[in-house]
């Protein structure tokens, strides 16, 4: 079943958007630079804009279709919005932004367990002025899931919030996501960002789809790849914390069987075994090698396999499976002198420095607020 | 204290005024809401005709307007005449001419204020709370409304206020009925036309200073307690 099918046309002065896709993950991020359609795509498919011609299916439920002249309002499509700014109602408080969007008799289990998730139980009398950004954020997302949706779309959740702000908010979102098996589409213009929650993306360029699917097979389309670089390409790595070697300043960390290590200047204090992490590695940062180098001040070096090979204008992506995949950039000297072939075995090697988190610390969610 | 003594007359002169005021502004309430609603956020063909039409009497001498509403409303015009052939309802020199005066002369004021108030009102406000399964007309009372408020608020008090001066369309419209129509600026116009009665014409002068100045004042304080309040 389809999450969400796509295929219109809209033309304003200036912009033309003309999509056709067909989402199925649960969690899909929507990439793209300022300007690109991004946020118009979710206008149309939550009612705020009407396409000239076209169909949008949410969830097999028909919302728009020029031929069959269907064309349902905003409050019939069922979408829960969560705008870039929150737009909460300043009039009302929490807990009334909360109730509005309820469609019957208040579950006050489901009202409960949303709030506890988010973090907002305890803010609940607040006025709208008197929270903060963060908090604010998290109402609206809160608010969207009230309302029983039967997706829900994020519009740039995390710009107006630090990095620090961002993570939380993300680590909030998983759980979220498991929990009330909502399916989501986020948007964002920050590679990174969109990673930490899922490897799915659809690209939009200039108002149209320039890619779908795993971020690791996109990097092999032109489009996707362009535009995927301007932002600067990333490697995301979920990661388990083991322990804190305060004494070798490191920070052990774990991933299936292999070990990593990295720099400990995470709040070493705040951080207990075992949570799970997303830390960010450049693919310039990764180097290769045909062998285990001993007597090397690199922490990092992990075996795998060359699972495809990306020549772009003057380098070469290398995608490693190493039970995770990683992306290696090198130049194309390299790839002739190293003779690197798909399903060449190879040895991919980091140091701990160069694995960076999203946030200055990294925070387990709890310990933010 | 002769100034503090009322008579008879005057004090149904200044519960008259109260009474046209309070009624006028009440009446004209919802219908400026809906014009102001149209004319903030609605785009349509005759936009510009029905602006001007609601702004006409802020412009046109208000003897013209009392005119124009005889010539309607009159018993030989075409509301008039309808009304009383069919219902036996006459409107011109009763109570309601004064009441409808007011209300065509002070409409202006209310659909100005509340038509600012309402695009001040985010509309991105607004489609949250579509989103969020809110149909046009749960948004607008739970949403438009009460964001809109104050400006509904001050809207109110001055149409109320400029009813309160109501003269040229009501004295011609509805007459200078003494407890059916006569309010105090004409009651003090009475006043001054007879020689001697100086002094009444200056203590409803000063009556009608104070009441306007309370609804002016009043108005500034309820705006500025909603405005804190959101």
């Amino acid at each position: 079943m389809s999450v969400l099918s796509a295929s219109f046309l809209l033309s304003r002065p200036g912009f033309t958007m003309d999509i056709n896709c067909e989402l199925q993950t649960q969690v899909t991020g929507i990439f793209g630079p300022s300007g690109a359609g991004k946020t118009t795509f979710l206008h149309v498919l939550a009612g705020l804009e009407t396409p000239d011609s076209g169909s949008v299916v949410i969830q097999n439920h028909e919302v728009f279709n020029s031929a069959k002249k269907v064309n349902l309002p905003p409050e019939k499509r069922k979408i829960g919005y969560v705008f870039q700014e929150g737009r909460l109602f300043p009039h009302l408080n929490v807990a009334q932004n909360l109730k509005y969007g309820l469609k019957q008799k208040l579950n006050p289990e489901f009202f409960k367990e949303v709030t506890c998730l988010l973090k907002i139980s305890n803010i609940m009398e607040k006025k709208v002025s008197q929270i903060s950004g963060g908090q604010g954020q998290r109402v609206a997302i809160g608010r969207a899931i009230l309302s029983s949706p039967d997706i829900l779309v994020l519009d740039e959740p995390f710009s107006a919030l630090d990095k620090n702000l961002r993570q939380h908010i993300i680590y909030l979102l998983k759980p979220l996501i498991q929990k009330f098996n909502i399916p989501m589409l986020v948007i964002s213009h920050d590679l990174s960002d969109l990673l930490m929650l899922s490897n799915q993306l659809m690209i939009i360029h200039e108002g149209k789809c320039a890619g779908y699917g795993n971020y690791y097979d996109l990097i092999g389309k032109k489009e996707a790849i362009t535009e995927m670089s301007k932002s600067g390409l990333i490697n995301t790595i979920e990661l388990k914390i083991d322990r804190v070697d305060k004494e070798g300043g490191l920070l052990i960390l774990s991933h299936g069987e292999h070990q990593i290590y990295a720099e400990s200047w995470l709040d070493g204090d705040n951080l207990n075994n075992g949570i799970q992490v997303n830390l960010f590695l450049r693919p310039e940062d990764v180097t290769l090698a045909r062998h285990r180098i001993e007597d090397i001040s690199i922490q990092n070096q992990i075996e795998g396999k060359i699972e495809k090979l990306i020549t772009t204008d003057n380098k070469v992506l290398c995608v490693i499976d190493h039970g995770f995949k990683l992306i290696a950039e090198v130049t194309l000297a390299t790839k002739q002198k190293m003779n690197l072939e798909k399903g060449t075995k190879i040895w991919s090697l980091f140091k701990a420095a160069a694995l960076k988190s999203n946030s200055e610390r990294i925070v387990h969610s709890s310990n933010l607020l | 204290m002769e100034i503090f003594n009322f008579s008879y007359e005057e004090m149904q002169a200044l519960v008259l005024s109260i009474k046209v005021a309070t009624i006028c502004a009440v009446i004209s309430l919802p219908f400026a809401i809906g014009v102001g609603w149209l004319l903030a956020r609605k785009d349509f063909k005759g936009k510009w005709f029905l602006d001007g039409f609601v702004q006409l009497p802020l412009v046109l001498p208000p003897v013209t307007i009392g005119f124009l509403l005889l010539l309607i409303f009159g018993t030989r015009g075409f509301i008039g005449r309808f009304l009383m052939e069919q219902f036996d309802i006459r409107i011109s020199f009763t109570f309601w001419a004064a009441v409808l005066a007011s209300m065509v002369v002070s409409f202006p004021l209310v659909v100005r204020a509340i038509k600012v108030a309402i695009e001040m009102v985010d509309t991105e406000l607004e489609s949250a709370a579509r989103t969020l399964g809110a149909g046009p007309w749960k948004t607008f009372f739970t949403i438009t409304i009460p964001l809109a408020f104050p400006g509904i608020v001050s809207g109110f008090i001055l149409s109320f206020a400029r009813c309160l001066g109501e003269f040229g369309a009501t004295i011609t419209f509805a007459g200078n009925i003494i407890g059916q129509t006569q309010t105090l600026p004409l009651a003090i116009f009475s006043a001054m036309e007879v020689p001697g009665r100086e002094m009444v014409a200056f203590r409803l002068a000063l009556v009608s200073v104070v009441l306007s100045f309370m609804a002016m004042v009043g108005s500034e304080f309820i705006n500025r307690k909603l405005i804190k309040k959101s």
